[in-house]
């Protein structure tokens, strides 16, 4: 066990336990967005960066995927974390002055107006990376991935051409933190601005709600091994089914 | 398209997946570009999602998913180049072959690129044509140079 | 095939062997087959050579096609031996006057011998040219005596004796405590302690350990590793088997430029004569230690130099960076114990052992030992690969070997460390040049790129080429780099554009502490060095940009503007034809005139005028 002091709340924690666990059971807020639980932190937004001391050292690591090895001494609201903050925040907002989600945090945190140059593609993508993570690791697909690099880095469909191996499960549109990633179902069908790719929707057999993309439901019945009543019903109806029963 | 060449790139690489930079540099080679077709065909072999490759085959400059002219003028940007005039000689080069770093020229003749510093620092600016190098160049050197390629 | 050497004695012999029959007053001719040298033509002078002394049945007069010797600027270069004359700008017309009055008549041919920029002196032996005089060639030295093609070559010279006297008189941990004695600290950047990396990699637990040269050289204005990696291929192998006998590895990568074909070339020639000597692959020499060596050609991406991205590169994905927070010499290749040090560093190594860590510690400065290698480009007289102790100035290199700047102007500043380095300007030349010193200066020694600027050079313009030259390779996976790149580099562009307004030294400012606070790698925590250094340095530059829109060093193409003086121009028609871009107007014999809306500012028109009738404002 390690001793750690967070913003003055001292505990003990198990090795290699990251900041933000601690961070999080001891309710101390730290700002994330590349974040997620259920796909290996990748260090890229640095919005959760706090200033740690170890050994008599003081440096700025990333709360999501900095593992505790000795006892430390961790500020998250130092001057050069406050100010570090903002200044990522203002990049942000010049890339994306439309994301609600970006909006929200500057204001939170203080960033008015950037001093840059606003780009006006009304693409809300951060390249966090988190959609291609959650379609490879999650979902088991990688119908999408990450392209170029520098400032041309995003995801796409390869060659941004219709996707073959994409279910439409619309994971990535959920795990995304700044909402950049559109899906909209429609007449009976299922639309990926993005990977410029549709589907498909098929209807709940007993109350015809869409519920899921044809494509889907076959690669359930892969993943599965056998067919399945789940795959025949919306949620709704399902939970209704096992409560008659 | 020859998929039997590819086949035996693959081989000589034991169909490894951790050779993926190594094959699309031999498949480049081979090619002169990274095929689609080629593309597809590695990932089917390899059990690489195409996504990923495409990743790869972005992401390193060294690669090109267009096919490229017959001559690969690549016009050398390092820091020693650069204070010796190397933005002119671009510049120059972008003028007389009329087309941007990354393209090729209508008639396939030329594929213009930048290359940051091909260790030649002594001689800059320096240009690469189809792996030789060319070094003290002038805007005048580099009309001349560019004019003996466009004819063979 | 060669013969397997299957001990120390066998190598002994075949070192004996090699060297029986040289007598020290044979006459030799090493010609420098460098890449430099390969641009001036070097290899018809070579074919030239070998022809006039084969008509001439000089059959006993050997030539020596070494790698590179160094000094770029005078290719081709030529030494004839024993006496050690030096010709430079050699080219194949020449070969029938020097086989007939130098190799056959011992005359020296006055036109093809150095003179010294500064003195006007003819110099005509290598060891009195000061280009050489002043350095400490412990390794490049080496490239003039050898064909980088030849094992025999190598070994003839001592090659692989330390790698013999490691297997059979020192432990593992004698090496390191050797290697640590000595004080080597890498040569790709940072400067850290190699043998403390050897020493976390041997305790580490987990097998195969892996040993890696970085050999992707991507400091622009850097050649330093190619011309070792060209020119003397064994020193990096044999530094590598040694260090992989001591950290206990058995696997090894060279990770290596695709633009260095040569390079390339010749290293896997070399892991093959290596092989069929038996001094890489099982039982090396005859001893229970087995290590073999793989080549991994880089992809092109500036930030493979990152250590843990280049290992992400030899693994066949994207160049990108980790978060450092395990140590590479732990989880490394793999996530494997993995020692990592480029071309330079491990060239030293055998160094050490056949020195001695204590005449070894005896170079350079307390805290940086050995030798260096610097590329020492742009606007010098003498521009080339040097080598010389840690500690000597900037001073010494920049004028006592370099020869001064070109076309006598005046210095202005030299940017040292690549794009995560600085610029000092001229009152730091009396800097003690090593890994401290540079960094506390503002720079770095990175990986050895000394490009030297003159006054016709301006310094905002040198931050921007930095800024965009980082732009480009920046991974793009962390926000602060990919973003604070960007938008620092929009912000360069507006001040050389005179748009610059007073706010933006304060943004710069911000944007630096953004990149060296937030960025995931080093690429990005120094990223900010060429900006802060020039505005350190020359925030006079950046203001007058600013205030007045003028470039005082008539660099920045919107503040620049060409014209023709109508009482000068004659109406010649030479800028007329040579204008690419079609920017001039104006019949034969009447006055010309550039319009400003069609003008690139290539200079052709200034440079062809006979007339100086083109000025440039």
């Amino acid at each position: 066990m390690y001793k750690v002091k967070i913003d003055g709340i001292e505990t003990e924690v198990n090795p290699g336990t990251t900041i933000l666990s601690v961070a999080n059971q001891e309710f101390v807020e730290i700002p994330t967005l590349c974040y997620n639980e259920n796909v290996e932190p990748r260090g890229a937004c640095r919005m959760c960066t706090v200033e740690v001391e170890v050994w008599g050292r003081k440096r700025l690591v990333t709360a999501c995927n900095y593992p505790i090895q000795a006892d430390i001494v961790i500020d998250t609201q130092s001057e050069r974390v406050k100010k570090l903050r903002r200044l990522i925040l203002e990049v942000l907002l010049a890339r994306t002055p439309d994301s609600p989600r970006i909006k929200e945090l500057a204001e939170k945190y203080g960033v008015k107006q950037p001093r840059f140059n606003l780009e006006k593609t009304h693409d809300n993508c951060i390249v966090c990376g988190l959609c291609v993570q959650a379609c490879k690791d999650i979902v088991g697909v990688s119908a999408i991935g990450l392209s170029e690099r520098g400032i041309f880095r995003k995801p796409i469909t390869p060659y941004e051409e219709s996707s073959h191996t994409c279910i439409g499960c619309g994971s990535c549109v959920y795990i995304c933190p700044t909402d950049a990633i559109s899906m909209v179902d429609k007449d009976g069908k299922r639309y990926f601005e993005r990977w410029k790719t549709e589907f498909k929707l098929v209807g709940c057999e007993s109350c015809g709600t869409h519920f899921a993309t044809d494509v889907q439901i076959e690669y359930f019945k892969k993943v599965m091994g056998k067919d399945d009543p789940s795959l025949h019903f919306c949620p709704n109806c399902l939970v209704l089914k096992e409560t008659k029963k | 398209m020859d998929l039997t060449k590819v086949d035996k790139i693959l081989t000589n690489h034991k169909n490894d997946k951790a050779m993926l930079v190594a094959i699309l540099q031999d498949v480049q080679d081979e090619f002169r570009y990274l095929p689609k077709e080629v593309l597809n065909h590695i990932s089917k072999s390899l059990n690489i999602p195409l996504p990923e490759i495409y990743d790869v085959s972005t992401f390193y400059k060294a690669f090109s998913l267009k096919p490229r002219g017959k001559h690969i003028c690549s016009i050398c940007m390092g820091t020693a180049c650069h204070v010796r005039g190397a933005p002119v000689i671009l510049e120059t080069a972008k003028t007389h072959l009329k087309i941007e770093p990354g393209q090729n020229t209508p008639n396939m003749q030329y594929t213009l690129n930048t290359v940051n510093c091909v260790g030649a620092c002594a001689v800059g600016p320096v240009i690469q044509v189809d792996g030789s190098l060319y070094g003290n160049l002038t805007s005048m050197k580099t009309i001349q140079l560019l004019k003996k390629f466009e004819k063979d | 095939m060669a013969k397997r050497l299957l001990s120390w004695n066998d190598l002994k012999t075949l070192q004996k062997e090699l060297t029986k029959n040289i007598n020290p007053k044979s006459r030799w001719i090493a010609i420098c087959e460098g890449t430099g040298c390969r641009v001036y033509g070097c290899l018809d002078v070579s074919k030239a050579l070998e022809q006039e002394l084969q008509k001439q049945g000089l059959n006993n007069v050997k030539i020596m096609h070494t790698g590179c010797h160094g000094f770029c600027e005078r290719g081709t270069l030529m030494v004839i031996h024993p006496e050690g004359i030096f010709y430079s700008r050699v080219k194949p017309e020449d070969v029938v006057e020097i086989v007939e009055k130098t190799i056959k008549n011992n005359q020296v041919i006055e036109r093809l011998v150095y003179v010294d920029p500064q003195t006007s002196k003819k110099i005509p032996y290598e060891k009195d040219i000061p280009f050489y005089k002043f350095q400490k060639r412990m390794l490049l030295g080496q490239n003039q005596k050898i064909s980088p093609t030849s094992i025999n070559d190598y070994i003839a010279i001592g090659g692989y004796q330390a790698l013999a006297k490691v297997l059979f008189e020192m432990t593992p941990e004698q090496v390191i405590s050797e290697v640590k004695t000595a004080g080597l600290r890498g040569r790709g950047g940072g400067g850290f302690a190699a043998a403390r990396k050897w020493e976390s990699s041997r305790k580490a637990s987990g097998e195969p350990k892996y040993i890696i040269c970085n050999a992707d050289e991507g400091d622009p204005g850097a050649y330093m590793d190619r011309s070792v990696v060209e020119g003397n291929p064994h020193s990096v192998i044999e530094g590598m088997i040694i260090g992989a006998y001591a950290v206990g590895s058995s696997d090894g990568y060279i990770y290596i430029r695709h633009e260095y074909p040569l390079a390339l070339h010749h290293i896997t020639e070399a892991i093959k004569q290596a092989h069929e000597y038996g001094l890489l692959g099982e039982n090396i020499l005859g001893s229970k230690f087995t290590f073999d060596i793989k080549i991994s050609r880089g992809g092109g991406a500036f930030v493979a130099g990152e250590s843990s991205a280049l290992m992400q590169s030899i693994e066949g994905r994207v160049a990108e960076p980790r978060a450092k927070y395990v140590h590479m010499a732990e989880h490394g290749l793999y996530n494997k114990p993995t020692v990592l040090n480029n071309v330079e560093t491990w060239a030293n190594v055998p160094l050490i052992i056949n020195m001695g860590s204590a005449a070894y510690g005896k170079i350079g400065t307390e805290n940086s030992k050995g030798t260096k290698i610097f590329s020492l480009v742009g606007k010098i007289n003498n521009t080339g690969l040097v080598e010389v102790p840690m500690g000597v100035t900037l001073k010494q290199i920049i004028y006592d070997i370099g020869g001064g700047i070109k076309q006598g102007k005046k210095f202005k500043a030299v940017q040292t460390g690549g794009p995560s380095g600085g610029v000092l300007p001229a009152d730091k030349l009396d800097l003690a040049v090593d890994f401290d010193r540079l960094t506390e200066a503002g720079s770095m020694m990175g990986s050895g790129g000394m490009i030297v600027m003159d006054e016709d050079n301006c310094m905002v313009d040198v931050a921007k080429y930095f800024i965009g030259f980082l732009q480009e390779e920046s991974c793009g996976k962390c926000v602060p780099c990919r973003e604070g790149l960007k938008r620092m580099f929009e912000i360069l562009n507006k001040i050389t554009d005179g748009k610059g307004e007073e706010s933006d030294m304060q943004t710069l400012d911000d944007l630096s502490q953004l990149l060296n606070d937030g960025s995931l790698c080093g690429l990005g925590n120094t990223a900010q060095n060429p900006v802060l250094s020039t505005i350190k340095y020359f925030r006079d530059e950046y203001e007058v940009h600013i205030r007045d829109k003028k470039c005082p060093a008539k660099v920045c193409k919107a503040l620049i503007r060409y014209q023709i003086n109508k009482d000068k121009c004659t109406g010649c028609y030479l800028c007329f034809k040579n204008c690419p871009s079609n920017a001039i107007t104006g019949q034969i014999k009447q006055k010309h005139e550039i319009h400003q809306d069609k003008c690139i500012k290539c200079g052709i028109c200034y440079d062809v005028c006979k007339f100086d009738a083109v000025t440039k404002e």
